[in-house]
């Protein structure tokens, strides 16, 4: 009995094996956080698994089995749908028309080139397709459905005689009346074809030759007709017949055809249905399908005209509407204007939703509708167990704006992948902390490390990728404002003042891809020997330097006196220094403005000069030619040498600058001032010094050439002082460009440290000790000096506890965080959880450890979801420093650098 | 200049036609020396092939050299079968490129022994060549193999049922159409082929009155050319089936099916009708083709690769240019080819009108040397079913033969001269044309 059991098992074992062994080819679970099987509901958080081309199972990822084996692919926030199914297209290729009308024997399959790429249309989701013989004739020919992609030929012809296609409406008007075969085709049989009229000058003969046919068809004695043959039998076969009509007559003989000869068929692009809805006795089963085609085109203005007053001519998304209410809606399928417009078909289908249709209902149009109607229900169209693996994955949900396509997969196998260079990533989620509030449902896009919009409704680039976060949080970047981060230790060595700490951070240290999990984006490095730089820097792979120095980090410490003797003493030899060059500055910065005009007044000057002499000259040779006049002609000269003797009597008074005086300076400047050349180099003598230079060359023109001719005094470059890299960072602290970070360790000092730094040097100081702040937060607030908090951020004394930020916050102090950590830095905005459950402000943890940060280190490009700065973002799970809170992941410039894996 | 020209020519011509008229004579030629590359089995150093009536005798080392036989002694040399062209529109005043649908047109009404085509294919090697109507029609009528040396047409032929030539590229219409009028033809035949059993059946037993069909299509060898232009003097009542006899043979496997496939698409629309309508079919390839290399594998249908072996093409995409080399393709996917000739074979000035430089090309991408040489003669000889005759250097078979300065494959090498049934046909030191083609420029 028990031999028998097992031998049952082993049976059962190998069958199962078997089940899974025909797996040469891998079995695939694709997973999607929506999957919209075709012709039903949408099955949120589902797996797909797919073998040899076919869909194995279906379901939710909860409750559907995945084989051990299966490769697993996951589009996180993406959906999948089933491939598009193109109703009709014109991918018969050479189809120029024939001459004659009716040709019901000629086979699209014929003219389908399986070696033509297709990837535009497998690129736009449509896997399946309906290739169309003539649209342009009476009865054009059958059609036949295939597939766009795959390895196999054989395989990829789904149906080679599907439909016949009979034109009804106005483009199979005059295919010419006569046809005339071919000159020159002798055969023995019929050595002269003879030439013949055609139907179709008038919709009148279309439709009453159209019945002719089937009549002939179905007469007694058989096909007359060879060419018929074809049309015989398909009617006898039971093919479907695609009809094309438009208006009121055409749909009603189509109806009335359908009916009287009992075939299956397909109402294509129709503008009014009102013969179908008028009477009910007509057999909707015989119906196979209707055809709509939007009256738009993606991105283009439609010009439609003022139609006729046709009041039965329907807009085809109130047609669809009307055939939903009517319980026809499984029979719509979509197409569009012309086959380059179904590369947006997802886009023109949207028109539908007008009617009020549901995304299902309009996507089961574009597939298992479609699908259905040519005869392929279950095997293409819809996602479902033993279905061909042909499907769509998107960015989104289909039909939602942004939606782009990713990949599509047929039989199973990847036909297409997007590979477009995506530079935009677009970020949704619940909530966002941005520096204008908090939008709920809103979205960030993030281009080239930078935000580019923020809000509930952003513009995207059309490839953007979608980073889809919903009920998630997103806050900036979080600031450490004081850490051992960076160089893969903890700095504990003496460092000079001049050191670019920037230089020393180290590539891929694992403390920064330890830190930064717990959303930290920047962190701010010194030395733990005090004084020493500061360094503010991103925590990506690459460490980027956003300011060096940031600060300058010092210690106040001793009695009170030697403190101060001390604080001054030092600060006092470093502001002789950042003065001089201070001074040095402000001298040079005005030497070069007067070089500039010293330089342009003496250019004009030497040409002065040069006019004066040549005029001079030509005087002096005038004053000569007028005396030899003179001479000659006596007394009679005088009038003449006054005129050209004015010079003469001046001369004496011109040869100092002086001689001016007669032109009074407009500024009224004492005039011995200006003329003494080395004096009004120094400071005190500035405003002189220029207004003489400025105004002598201005008033020069006016006035007599004696006054042109005076030089122009060249300044004197002021001598640099000398250069000390250790004191350098103190220039910028001084110019406050930078702040100093002042550890306290005694509620003592601080008053001295404010009074000292602050109020005497005048600089921008910023304490770091939360618990000795905490103890005097009066002093701090009265001078508004931020507070640096942390590691610790309570403490208890005589059992009552202190948080220090909440301490401060109540002082109006304003405060930020420090881990004074390395890979534990992680931990920092857990820690300040705690001071949040004990009563500390969310908002204002929040600020103090991004924006109130940026602002006191002046780091501008960070610490604020705002458009035009840097996209450092934390992706949190729900409300910032809550315990339940989880950080989703970490962007550094635009870059996530940390995401938590999926379970 | 011209007229001199000219008159030489008729001379040469005068010449040809007196060495012809001997041919019938009996005589005895030994070619010795030579390095004999049978095709039959190895290469024979210093071999003698013995030649009699127009049949080769013998082919060995040790072959006894009659008294009486003439002897070409052509140390240094190598000795090959004549080359076969397998498919040309060549040889007629004007090939059928126009009439559809003309499956009873036979190319042998056209062809013109004088024709220039001719006498290229000898300067070039090639003593059999099978001749089909062109590329342009549907249907375009009945193909021949010639010996590429003749005064008159019928002592050219070597095969008259060679095949009716159908091209799968849309003439007229459009590609749907083409395919759908090839497809009623076919019908058509198949459904005579049908009417004529069940009346042979009818006949058997009731009456014998009833018109007469033809017992068997009309045998292709024989009166074919001559009987045609008497039935049509005949009214054509007496016979229905007459237009379509040629299309009933091929149906019934009696004529081959040369299909013309332009695109890789074609191929699987000829591989449809092929097995839709039973045909024996020999393929004759564009060079879109090589897409569909693959289908043709493991089929039984020979191929007759595109003119231009070696071509770029642009990937519409990518814009990247991709060289194909047919004759890899075709390796590769293990199709036997062979090969057909650039300008048709006529232009002296273009290598791939030389048979020995397409298949040097194959040899260059990967081919063995042996089975490029093979598919010079042996292998289309067995395509076109004359390997009975020709093919191969072997006693028995027709004494076409070519003596090359060299190495067959060798660029440098030439044909030195072409035997067509044991007489000489083309000898390099008498070609005045080549001759002055090569001379310095004197004028």
């Amino acid at each position: 009995m028990r031999n028998v059991l097992s031998w049952i098992g082993l049976c059962l074992v190998v069958l199962v094996a078997g089940d899974y062994s025909h797996a040469s080819e891998p079995i695939r679970a694709i997973f999607v956080d929506n999957l919209w099987p075709g012709d039903g509901p949408p099955i949120a958080n589902a797996v797909v698994i797919v073998q040899a081309g076919k869909v194995l199972k279906v379901g939710p990822a909860s409750s559907t089995e995945v084989p051990a084996s299966a490769v697993r692919e996951t589009y996180p926030g993406c959906s999948l749908i089933p491939g598009l199914v193109a109703v009709d297209t014109s991918l018969a290729t050479g189809n120029n028309e024939e001459i004659q009308n009716v040709t019901p024997d000629q086979l699209a399959i014929d003219a389908f080139d399986f070696y033509k790429d297709y990837q535009d249309w497998i690129s736009s989701g449509i896997t399946t397709a309906y290739v169309s013989p003539s649209r342009r004739r009476l009865i054009g020919g059958q059609g036949a459905v295939v597939k766009l992609a795959g390895e196999e030929l054989a395989s990829r012809t789904l149906a080679a005689k599907q439909g016949m296609q009979v034109v009804l409406s106005a483009e199979a008007l005059q295919p010419g009346t006569v046809y005339e075969p071919p000159v020159g085709a002798v055969s023995i049989e019929r050595p002269v074809e003879p030439t013949r009229p055609q139907l179709g000058n008038s919709s009148l003969e279309l439709i009453n030759g159209f019945r002719l046919l089937l009549e002939s068809c179905q007469s007694a004695e058989g096909v007359v007709d060879s060419r018929l043959a074809a049309l015989a039998e398909s009617l006898k076969s039971k093919t479907t017949f695609r009809i094309r009509a438009q208006n009121k007559s055409e749909v009603q003989a189509a109806l009335h055809l359908a009916t009287k000869f009992q075939f299956n068929w397909v109402l294509v692009q129709p503008s009014t249905i009102h013969p179908l809805l008028q009477d009910d006795s007509w057999n909707k089963d015989q119906l196979q399908g209707i055809v709509l085609r939007p009256e738009l085109r993606p991105g283009e203005i439609r010009d439609a005209g003022i139609s006729e007053s046709d009041d039965e001519k329907l807009s085809s998304w109130v047609i669809a509407k009307k055939l939903v209410d009517k319980g026809l809606g499984d029979k719509i399928a979509v197409q569009p204007a012309n086959d380059g417009d179904y590369r947006d078909l997802l886009f023109l289908a949207k028109l539908y939703l007008r009617g009020g249709l549901s995304v299902e209902q309009v996507l089961k149009m574009l597939t298992a509708n479609p699908a259905k109607m040519m005869g392929l229900e279950g095997k293409v169209g819809t996602i479902r167990e033993g279905a061909d693996a042909d499907f769509v994955i998107l960015s989104g949900e289909p039909l939602r704006d942004g939606s782009e396509i990713l990949a599509t997969y047929v039989n199973g196998k990847e036909a297409f992948k997007n590979v477009t260079p995506h530079s935009e990533v677009l970020f949704t989620a619940g909530k966002i902390y941005t520096s204008g509030g908090i939008v709920d449902n809103g979205m960030v896009a993030v281009a080239n490390g930078k935000i580019i919009g923020v809000g509930s409704d952003v513009t995207t680039s059309p490839n953007a990728v979608r980073r889809n976060y919903p009920n998630a949080v997103i806050v900036p970047g979080f600031i450490d404002s004081g850490s051992q981060l960076g160089i893969g230790a903890p700095l504990t060595n003496p460092v000079g003042l001049d050191t670019k700490l920037g230089t020393l951070l180290a590539r891929d240290d694992e403390a920064i891809q330890a830190a930064r999990k717990g959303g930290l984006t920047t962190a701010l490095l010194s030395s733990s020997q005090l004084p020493s730089p500061v360094v503010a820097f991103k925590l990506g792979d690459q460490p980027r330097v956003i300011k060096d120095p940031v600060a300058i980090r010092m210690e106040v410490r001793g009695t009170v006196g030697t403190a101060e003797a001390n604080l001054k003493r030092m600060l006092g030899g470093a502001k002789q220094y950042a003065d001089t060059w201070t001074k040095y500055e402000a001298e040079n910065k005005e030497y070069e403005a007067k070089k500039k005009i010293y330089d342009e007044a003496k250019k004009k000057y030497d040409e002065a000069v040069k006019a004066a002499e040549a005029k001079k000259a030509e005087e002096a040779k005038k004053a000569e030619e007028a005396k030899k006049a003179a001479e000659a002609s006596g007394g009679a000269g005088k009038p003449t040498s006054e005129t050209s003797g004015t010079p003469s009597p001046t001369p004496s008074s011109g040869n100092t600058p002086n001689g001016g005086s007669g032109t009074t300076p407009p500024q009224g400047q004492p005039a011995p001032s200006s003329p003494t050349p080395q004096s009004g180099q120094t400071s005190e003598a500035k405003p002189s010094t220029a207004s003489a230079t400025t105004a002598s060359p201005g008033t020069e023109p006016a006035k007599t050439p004696e006054a042109e001719l005076k030089a122009p005094e060249e300044p004197k470059e002021p001598t640099k002082p000398r250069f000390e890299a250790g004191l350098e960072p103190y220039r910028d602290l001084f110019s406050k460009k930078i702040v100093a970070m002042v550890d306290i360790r005694d509620d003592l000092l601080l008053d001295v440290a404010v009074r000292v730094i602050q109020e005497e040097f005048g600089i921008k100081m910023v304490v770091v000790g939360g618990e000795v702040a905490a103890k005097q937060p009066q002093i701090l607030a009265k001078h508004k000096v931020p507070v640096v908090v942390g590691p610790a951020f309570s403490k208890e004394t005589r059992g009552e506890v202190s948080h220090f930020p909440i301490e401060l916050s109540a002082n109006t102090v304003p405060f930020l965080f420090q881990s004074s950590a390395a890979a534990d830095a992680a931990g920092l905005p857990t820690a300040i959880s705690y001071s949040v459950y004990k009563g500390l402000g969310r908002n204002d943890a929040l600020s103090a450890l991004s924006n109130r940060a940026a602002d006191v280190f002046q780091l501008d490009s960070t610490g604020k979801i705002e458009v035009g700065k840097d996209a450092d973002m934390v992706i949190l799970s729900g409300l910032p420093f809550d315990l339940a809170t989880e950080v989703l992941a970490v962007v550094i410039d635009g870059q996530v650098v940390y995401e938590k894996e999926l379970p | 200049m011209l007229k001199r020209f000219v008159s030489k020519l008729f001379c040469c011509a005068a010449v040809v036609a007196a060495t012809q008229s001997a041919a019938f004579a009996q005589e005895t030629l030994a070619i010795t020396g030579a390095k004999v590359i049978t095709l039959a089995g190895d290469p024979l150093e210093k071999g003698v092939v013995l030649i009699r009536d127009g049949k080769i005798e013998a082919v060995g080392t040790d072959v006894k050299i009659p008294l009486e036989a003439k002897v070409i002694d052509a140390t240094g040399q190598v000795v090959m079968p004549g080359f076969i062209d397998s498919h040309t529109s060549e040889g007629m005043g004007q090939a059928n490129e126009r009439n559809e649908n003309v499956p009873f047109l036979s190319v042998v009404d056209g062809i013109d022994p004088v024709v220039d085509y001719f006498e290229e294919c000898r300067r070039n090697g090639i003593t059999t060549s099978a001749i089909l109507p062109g590329n342009n029609t549907m249907i375009g009528g009945q193909g021949v193999v010639l010996k590429t040396a003749g005064q008159y047409v019928n002592d050219m032929i070597v095969k008259r049922d060679t095949g009716i030539k159908i091209s799968l590229r849309p003439s007229s219409g459009s590609r749907m159409g083409h395919i759908a009028r090839l497809r009623k033809e076919l019908d058509k035949a198949k459904q005579a082929i049908e009417k004529k059993k069940s009346g042979e059946n009818a006949e058997a037993k009731p009456q014998e009155n009833a018109p007469a069909q033809p017992e068997t299509p009309r045998p292709a060898e024989g009166e074919n050319v001559e009987g045609a232009p008497q039935d049509g003097a005949t009214p054509p009542a007496a016979d229905p089936n007459q237009g379509v006899d040629a299309l009933i043979a091929m149906l019934e496997g009696k004529l081959p099916a040369f299909i013309y496939c332009e695109t890789a698409m074609d191929v699987t629309t000829a591989l449809a009708l092929v097995d839709e309508y039973s045909l024996k079919a020999k393929f004759v390839l564009g060079k879109d083709t090589y897409k569909a290399a693959s289908l043709l594998a493991g089929r039984s249908e020979p191929v007759i690769l595109d003119p231009t072996l070696i071509f770029w093409e642009t990937d519409p995409r990518t814009q990247e240019d991709k060289k194909i080399v047919l004759t890899k393709v075709f390796s590769d996917a293990k199709v036997p080819f062979v090969f057909q000739l650039e300008n048709s074979g006529a232009g002296l000035t273009s290598a791939g009108s030389y048979l020995w430089y397409q298949a040097a090309i194959a040899v260059k991408h990967g081919m063995p040397e042996a089975d490029a040489l093979k598919c010079m003669s042996q292998v289309p000889a067995k395509l076109l079913g004359i390997d009975e005759f020709v093919g191969t250097l072997e006693a028995g078979k027709d004494a076409d033969i070519v003596i090359l300065s060299g190495e067959p494959l060798r660029l440098s090498t030439w044909v030195n001269k072409t035997l067509v049934r044991g007489k000489v046909v083309y000898d390099r030191s008498t070609d005045t044309k080549l001759e002055r083609l090569l001379a310095p420029s004197a004028e």
